[in-house]
Parts: structure tokens; C-alpha cells; sequence
């Protein structure tokens, strides 16, 4: 499916802000990014579909919106 | 308290004098009196808040005033918690105000936050906001958390129920903390001067909500605000979400728990084992295979071991008696969390080991 995904803090320095990928589920768009940028091998990371946390794999469907959140420490 | 005031909250529609008295009887401490800190004090002040604490350790530097705007050039070298009380008495005398010029630590957390009603997270390292998130899950205290990243912020409401009863806390978004390296403070990143003002201030906001039963808060979800395009992102943290980690669950445990080395030097306490790796050593007597996912889970391991569901972990530690510990899992995730946990108790004379990729990996060599 068909995806848009949207990354937000350091994680921006490593993927393009917004794109679109192709991934059957979270795990599987996880490991593709993984696959492309070695650098987030280890990123702690939220993932959001369509403004839901998810923690287990959860399948994805066309257009969904996947958002990838670090945590963040500054105060 | 001065009638003249308060008299724009008096005249405004759905808060009124009765919200006002709220107010006037609530207890607010403020963790942190940097970046964040500051603007929230200043509106929690501002607005008539009867007693606040503020927790800080540390003393003015000069990097710090593009953004912290309570100091001048004169406090460099003073301390904050002192100097912004002095100011905050100033700008407002109704207020009560207490502080503490050392840090929040395991063993003073539970005697500090017990006064208050409502916590508020403006602090700057992961060390501090975990033993908030536990001090305040195990004492039932409201916690309002902010952090901010260069040109972004975060900001949600742990410990309050939504109608579900649900009460998520930072663990349910992040169970275990980052790679300090991968989450850089604002010392190394910089951060863009106004953006804790933003943050900061929206901290307060929902403190004066809560307290005041007006609107709703953040409760059980996370917004990310960025100001560079100006757009916000919330996202509901559901409550069927597993809360997969070990954390301490009674204020003795807490007490115990070594937060300085579960967000620091825990990667070189856990070492990371691949499945044949382990296969080759898994009948050594001095190796201790423990699997802890919850009792229902299978396959069951086919060498000894002994089960602890994670959640179990803290009160069975006595169980761990041999000296090198090998976590096991379904993905290794839980384990994971697992061995951190043990690695935070300081158990020196153990080696702890994680196995990577669970008994997904595993399953291979049983058979073999």
C-alpha cells in the first residue's frame, strides 16, 4: 500500500520530512527505511497511524498517514 | 487576594471567581526553572496559583538568557530556583513559594511531589523525566510534560484518566530511554529562543485547566508542535496499548532504582547476544536463561530456564542467582527492557545479556 509518511525531530535529519512509500505494514515500512538509512537502526521511534499510536505491527492501507516521532529531552 | 487582580478572570465567561478560588488553593511544583520552567512559572505566578514549588539544581549561565527569561545579565553565577523566587515573590506576593536548590533523586522524589497537586515536567535530561513519570504513576500525581527539540515541542498530560479510566504516562510512549546521542539537549542542538516560551506556556495552560476543570487537556495524547511551519500534530495514545516494560512499582523500588545508569551506561551493561551465540553456551551452569513473556506465550523454550513475565521482573529479582543472565523474549524487545531493568539495579556481579531477536531467531536451533 501506498503511504504517506511524516517524521518529526532528529528524524528529519535523516529522512525527507513528508514522502510516500509502499509498505504492507509498520514493520514492513520500518525495515525498508532501515534498509535505506543504516542510521536509524537503533532511533528510539514512535509509530502513528493516522494519529493513533500503534506498538505492535499493524497493517496499513492506501493513503494512511504514518508518523514517526523521537523522543525529545530539551527543557 | 486583591479583587483588582484577578478581575479579567472574574469577568471571563465559564471561569469567574470560582475558578479564581481553585486556583488560590492549588499546590503547583515546576521541575526544571530553565526554558521551560520559566514561562511557566511566570503564568502559574501571574494567574494566582496559591502555593508553588520549584525544583532546581542548577545556576544561571549566559547561554542561557536568549531563552529563560526570568534571569537577567546580573543572576550569572546565581542560582535559578533562588533568584527566580525573588522575582516571581515580586511579581506577585499572593503566592506561596517554596524551592529547592538541589536535584530531584530517587530518595527525596516521593517526600518533594507528595505536597503538591500537580507536577510539571520542565526539565532537561531523560535521567529526570523518567523518575518524574514513575514518582508520579506510583504517588497519583497529574504530570505535565513538555520537551522541545530546535525548532519543535512536545507536550501531554500523564496520570489523568480519560473516560476509559486509561492514564498513560511517558512509558507507554517510550518504555525505555534513547541513546542519549540520538536525542540531543538544547546545549547541543540549540533551540530556537521562543520556542520554550511556546511550550512553556502551554505547560501551564493545562496545569490552570486541570485544576480548574475548564476545557480538556492532553490527557492520553501527545502533541508535537513546530514553529517553523506552524502546524501542530496530536496523536492518541489507545488504551488497549501493552505497557511492556518493568519500572519500579512501590516507592521502595523507586528508591532503589539507578535512573543515572538506565539512561546512560546501560548499553555497556547489557551486551546484545545472537542466537549462536547462545546456543553454544545455553547448558553452562553458570548461564541462567530466563524467558519473560507472559506464562500463555509459546513455543516453550526447549533447554532449562525459568519464566518471570516481565511484569513480574521486580519482585522476583531474588530468582536471578546465577552469575551470567540471559533475557529471552518473543522479538527481544521485552527482554530487552527486561535486562535494562536488571542492569539498573546495579547487579554487579552479574553479566547481563540480551537475546537479540528473540525466540523468532531462536527457533532455528530447536531442533538442532
Amino acid at each position: 500500500m501506498k503511504v504517506k509518511v511524516k517524521t518529526f525531530g532528529s528524524l528529519t535529519e535523516l529522512l525527507e520530512k513528508e514522502f510516500y512509500i509502499t509498505a504492507v505494514d509498520t514493520a514492513d515500512l520500518v525495515a525498508t527505511l532501515r534498509a535505506q538509512q543504516p542510521a536509524l537502526a537503533n532511533r528510539s521511534l514512535l509509530i502513528a497511524v493516522n494519529n493513533i499510536l500503534v506498538k505492535e505491527t499493524t497493517a496499513l492501507a492506501a493513503d494512511d498517514i504514518v508518523a514517526l516521532m523521537p523522543p525529545y529531552s530539551g527543557g | 487576594m486583591t479583587d483588582d487582580r484577578y478581575s479579567r478572570h472574574y469577568a471571563l465567561k465559564g471561569f469567574g471567581k470560582v475558578a479564581q478560588m481553585k486556583l488560590q488553593q492549588a499546590a503547583v511544583l515546576v521541575v526544571g526553572a530553565g526554558g521551560l520552567g520559566c514561562p511557566a512559572l511566570q503564568y502559574l505566578v501571574a494567574s494566582g496559583i496559591g502555593t508553588l514549588g520549584i525544583v532546581d539544581h542548577d545556576s544561571v549561565d549566559i547561554s542561557n538568557l536568549h531563552r529563560q527569561v526570568l534571569y537577567d545579565s546580573d543572576n550569572v553565577g546565581h542560582p535559578k530556583a533562588e533568584v527566580a523566587a525573588a522575582k516571581l515573590r515580586r511579581q506577585n506576593p499572593d503566592v506561596t513559594i517554596y524551592t529547592y536548590s538541589y536535584m530531584l533523586q530517587p530518595q527525596n522524589a516521593a517526600s518533594l511531589l507528595g505536597p503538591y497537586d500537580i507536577v510539571i515536567d520542565c526539565t532537561d535530561n531523560f535521567a529526570t523525566r523518567y523518575l518524574l513519570c514513575d514518582a508520579c504513576r506510583l504517588l497519583d500525581k497529574p504530570l505535565i510534560f513538555g520537551a522541545i527539540y530546535q525548532y519543535e515541542g512536545q507536550l501531554a498530560v500523564f496520570n489523568v484518566a480519560d473516560d476509559n479510566g486509561l492514564k498513560a504516562t511517558y512509558r507507554h510512549l517510550f518504555p525505555s530511554p534513547p541513546d542519549p546521542l540520538e536525542a540531543p539537549d538544547c546545549n547541543t542542538a540549540g533551540v530556537l529562543g521562543v520556542l520554550p516560551g511556546l511550550i512553556g506556556t502551554l505547560q501551564a495552560t493545562e496545569a490552570i485547566k486541570l485544576l480548574t476543570g475548564i476545557g480538556t487537556v492532553l490527557s492520553n495524547q501527545l502533541m508535537t508542535i513546530n514553529i517553523l511551519d506552524n502546524s501542530s500534530y496530536t496523536v492518541t495514545i489507545p488504551n488497549d496499548l501493552p505497557d511492556d516494560n518493568s519500572y519500579p512499582t512501590t516507592l521502595e523500588g523507586l528508591e532503589k532504582f539507578k535512573y543515572d545508569h538506565f539512561c546512560t551506561a546501560i548499553d555497556q551493561q547489557v551486551q546484545s547476544l545472537r542466537a549462536e551465540q547462545l546456543v553454544s553456551h545455553w547448558h553452562a551452569e553458570d548461564v541462567l536463561l530466563i524467558d519473560v513473556r507472559e506464562a500463555v506465550e509459546v513455543p516453550e523454550l526447549p533447554v532449562d530456564h525459568i519464566r518471570i513475565p516481565l511484569a513480574e521482573l521486580p519482585r522476583q529479582l531474588d530468582r536471578l542467582v546465577r552469575p551470567k543472565l540471559v533475557f529471552i523474549c518473543q522479538s527481544g524487545k521485552r527482554s530487552l527492557a527486561a535486562a535494562q531493568f536488571v542492569a539498573a539495579q546495579d547487579h554487579q556481579d552479574h553479566q547481563i545479556f540480551n537475546l537479540e531477536g528473540g525466540i523468532d531467531h531462536l527457533k532455528l536451533y530447536f531442533h538442532a
